[in-house]
């Protein structure tokens, strides 16, 4: 029976002790869990720079950067899936150029918070296509086979609000 | 042209009814949300118009310690992100 724990041990070859991130490329993409009635019901989507390192969010008050940690806690009143990206240096350093220079006004439809990380992966040469949904995002990294592991960032804290039926 | 126009009207009148069944759902989440009319004003420019008063079922409230107070802290559900923090005097 598959466990999700499992999926935390596949790029280390299953042996966490001896081979745990044995390059330290890895390049985590976390899909919140969305909430609330308005843009927020469609969920988030950030990126987490060499794992437990640097986060790029953006939104709609624009490219917010800060320590994983820091960005995690805030985040604790829902889950949050984390696709590890199996880059290589200069396509993660590609990544991060990209995502550091983003200007763009935010827009709920046309430029949301997948938007960049889209584009940023499309200057390495990854084509995701157009996805419109952080979750679409996500699944298309899987159906790529650019997914290495998944890590579950299970919430911390109890929710509080109402969901839209489309964002249970 | 007729049948034409029937089928256009219906589909407008349907248009508003989605619309307002919306705006409708989101204002009673707003107001479950339990805020008070002066703490809706998310851009603390004095005023709290109606897209704050809908943000509002979009917002998320957390108690924080800030300067060795005990503040509450508003965040959007959006990005978990802050939007302002309440401290008593």
């Amino acid at each position: 029976m598959w466990c999700r724990h499992q999926a935390l041990y596949l790029y280390s070859g299953a042996n966490p002790i001896s081979y745990a991130d044995p390059f330290g490329l890895l390049t985590g993409v976390t899909v919140w869990h969305p909430g609330g009635w308005g843009e927020s019901s469609f969920g988030h989507l950030s990126v987490d720079i060499d794992i437990n390192g640097t986060t790029y969010s953006f939104g709609p008050s624009g490219m917010t950067v800060m320590s994983t940690a820091a960005y995690n806690e805030l985040n604790g009143f829902r889950e949050g899936m984390e696709l590890q990206l199996n880059l290589t240096d200069s396509q993660e350093a590609a990544l991060q150029a990209y995502l550091s220079r983003y200007r763009v006004p935010y827009d709920p439809a046309y430029n949301n918070c997948a938007t960049p990380v889209q584009r940023g992966l499309a200057q390495s040469g990854i084509d995701t296509g157009h996805q419109m949904l952080p979750v679409s995002l996500g699944n298309q990294l899987i159906d790529m086979g650019l997914v290495k592991g998944v890590v579950d960032h299970p919430p911390t804290r109890s929710a509080t609000g109402s969901s839209a039926p489309w964002a249970r | 042209m007729g049948k034409i126009i029937s089928i256009f009207g219906a589909v407008v009148i349907a248009i508003f009814i989605v619309v307002g069944l919306y705006l409708a759902f989101r204002s009673v989440a707003a107001l479950r949300q339990g805020y008070s009319w002066k703490e809706m004003d998310w851009n603390n420019d004095g005023a709290t118009s109606i897209s704050e008063f809908f943000a509002a079922s979009d917002i998320g409230v957390r108690s924080v310690i800030v300067n060795g107070k005990k503040c509450r802290q508003f965040y959007a559900y959006k990005d978990g992100l802050p939007v302002k923090t309440d401290c008593p005097l």
